[in-house]
């Protein structure tokens, strides 16, 4: 408790506030746009933060995720067109709402519905992290083997599209990961002549050119796409006590449908807000409204997205296991800043973990106060001109990647890594199983190899540890399901 | 669920994704044999290689037979026009922009300058009335990051 509040202390000094807001206004703006994304904006973000101290650049990178998910109800709302994945389910109700000329309505609520899901979700983040990541500290190198196995098995037979396919992304990206140093016993490998290999291939500009420039690349095709102008006025946008105590019901069942959802690896806000939506338009006396401007599905749909991502941090902060992409990343960000995501954390460095948790809340509230107060102009952002937008961001990702690592080398790899992202998504291949797999592959083979140096080459205590074998079989489960959901699919 | 995916891109990517672990593969019989602990350094990637090329194959011998069945999307009448060659053409002018910084053949700020206002160019379609404004944009966005890079991140740009 008093980390807990020593980390308040921390956040309401000037800079860390400053650079909370910053990130909350610019993930708010950047997630308005569709387009752009939240793990593109917090993907750029991280050459930056390499001159911050690492509280500082957590609570910018946390104030990003917040602002991120919450902004893209907006292009949802006003124009059909989810600025985020996370959006999507908010357009089906939203979207009808501003045709009906409510669209300060949807909005308000989206926005309400948003901070009451974020806020749901840090009581669970505050008070389930410190247990669990004492729990997680009696764990081995076999419980954290299977983990990651879960976390990577779960994403990709949960991805969109093909099970196989998403497990072919998750073997690259564990691939990509292989050149340089064994993390076990320090043996060169697979560096195929080049010198600059052998320090293997950096987080940065994997992530930077997987995400940001294929994503610049795949929206210059798309360039001439113009939105419509939609008006936006600020009446009728805050809620009655009357409207809370209405939506009280959705408001929670949403939260903990979100929060739940976030902490399961791999699974992202979009699904949290599709099963949220689909309970709510299932216990609802009218579901026949739902889809045609219906206000409980905006609160459905917004509370729950943003209740995933207090749920995803519960895995990060406690496990070092990430909830969704934006998390993996999250992750790169402390290894970045030489600390080491998991159980240990609040041990040895209390500051970030319980910085993490104070910044989530915190950046809700200033989410609330912005989009309550800013968003009509905010939803002008909608109409930059792309060309200038697109070349700007596509000329900090080559100095900023330069700047890391001072090598051009790594700007080669960002470029390389554009081409790789662009032809998976061109092909249906997931990107998360393949960051997941490149993140977490060198944690996988260390304790692998870590526990079958400790058993002498059993296998044995992947089934008789309880936690390692629980890991197991939901893997298996999880795989067996996917194989099934898909087979049962080929045959329709 | 209609899969939009042709299947010949599906056959050429899993192709090239065989290759490459052969390739991965190759390499890793060169590792010496494990001594201290049971896997080896060899292990994983061997083992990685032999996964991805068995699912690629899986997704070869499901394309296969959708090649002749297969039929790209009919064009639909939109107001907006898809340009994929712009985006190869900018890759590549990207891919020039960083090669003259990586060898040193024209400093950040003339090369910043000549690459923004080109690719600017070419996103607002050719068109000679915004040019001053791409210029402006340009000579703006290159200077003020140099300096930014330089002065605030004591990082030297070329």
């Amino acid at each position: 408790m008093d980390q807990l509040l020593n980390s308040f202390n921390y956040l309401f000094q000037l800079l860390p506030m400053l650079l909370l807001f910053i990130g909350v206004l610019l993930g708010i703006v950047v997630g308005s746009i569709p387009g752009l994304t939240t793990t593109m904006l917090i993907t750029l973000t991280l050459p930056l933060t390499f001159f911050m101290e690492s509280v500082n650049a957590i609570t910018l990178l946390i104030g990003m995720y917040v602002g991120g998910i919450s902004g893209s109800q907006i292009a949802a709302t006003l124009l059909r067109m989810p600025g985020t994945p996370a959006s999507i389910m908010t357009t089906f109700d939203g979207y009808p709402m501003a045709q009906q000329g409510k669209s300060e309505r949807a909005l308000g609520l989206g926005i309400t519905a948003s901070f009451v899901g974020g806020f749901v979700s840090w009581i669970f983040l505050a008070a389930l992290s410190p247990p669990l990541a004492k729990l997680a500290l009696t764990f081995g190198p076999w419980e954290y083997f299977t983990m990651v196995l879960m976390a990577l098995v779960m994403l990709a037979s949960l991805s969109q599209g093909s099970l196989v396919k998403g497990l072919i992304a998750a073997c690259l990206g564990m691939m990509v990961h292989l050149p340089g140093v064994d993390p076990s016993i320090g043996q060169m490998r697979l560096t195929f002549g080049f010198e600059s290999l052998e320090s293997g291939l950096s987080l940065m500009p994997v992530l930077i050119g997987a995400f940001a420039v294929s994503q610049i690349f795949k929206d210059i095709i798309n360039i001439d796409a113009k939105p419509p102008t939609v008006n936006v006025g600020r009446k009728n946008m805050f809620l009655s006590f009357g409207d809370i105590k209405k939506y009280s019901l959705n408001f929670v069942r949403s939260s903990v449908i979100g929060t739940w959802v976030g902490l399961l690896p791999g699974i992202g806000a979009n699904i949290a807000a599709m099963l949220s939506y689909s309970t709510a338009k299932n216990s609802s006396k009218e579901p026949e409204k739902f889809g045609t401007g219906h206000e409980p599905g905006v609160v459905a749909a917004e509370t729950a997205n943003n209740a995933s991502i207090g749920g995803a941090l519960i895995p990060l902060i406690t496990m070092g296991i990430p909830g969704s992409v934006v998390d993996a990343i999250l992750i790169g960000a402390l290894i970045i800043h030489n600390l080491e995501p998991g159980p240990l954390l609040f041990s040895t460095n209390p500051e970030i973990a319980y910085g993490v948790i104070t910044a989530y809340l915190i950046g809700n509230i200033i989410m609330f106060g912005i989009m309550m107060f800013a968003v009509v102009h905010i939803a002008k952002v909608l109409y930059v001109p792309r060309a200038y937008l697109l070349s700007a961001i596509l000329m900090f990702c080559v100095i900023g990647i330069f700047a890391v690592g001072n090598s051009f080398f790594d700007v080669w790899v960002m470029m390389v890594f554009g081409a790789v992202g662009f032809i998976m998504e061109r092909t249906k291949m997931p990107l998360g199983p393949f960051v997941i797999g490149f993140v977490l592959s060198p944690i996988a083979e260390a304790q692998l190899r870590s526990g079958l140096m400790s058993t002498e080459g059993s296998i044995e205590p992947l089934f008789t540890r309880p936690f390692a074998a629980t890991f197991l079989a939901i893997s298996v489960l999880s795989l067996t399901w996917a194989m099934y959901s898909e087979w049962k699919k080929s045959k329709v | 669920m209609k899969n939009q995916v042709s299947p010949k891109s599906e056959i050429i990517l899993c192709v090239s994704l065989i290759i490459f672990s052969s390739i991965v593969y190759y390499f890793a019989l060169e590792l010496p044999d494990p001594e201290y602990e049971p896997l080896g350094s060899a292990a994983l990637p061997k083992a990685l290689s032999v996964i991805m090329s068995v699912l690629s194959l899986i997704v070869i011998f499901r394309a296969i037979p959708r090649i002749k069945n297969y039929k790209s999307e009919p064009k639909i009448n939109t107001e907006v026009i898809s340009r994929p060659k712009l985006s190869i053409i900018i890759f590549i002018i990207t891919l020039i922009f960083i090669g003259v910084l990586d060898f040193n053949i024209l400093g950040f700020l003339p090369s910043g300058i000549l690459y923004m206002t080109l690719v600017g160019y070419l996103m607002t379609h050719r068109d000679l009335k915004r040019l001053p404004y791409v210029v402006c944009f340009s000579v703006i966005l290159t200077v003020s990051s140099f300096y930014i890079f330089t002065k605030f991140f004591y990082i030297d740009l070329p």
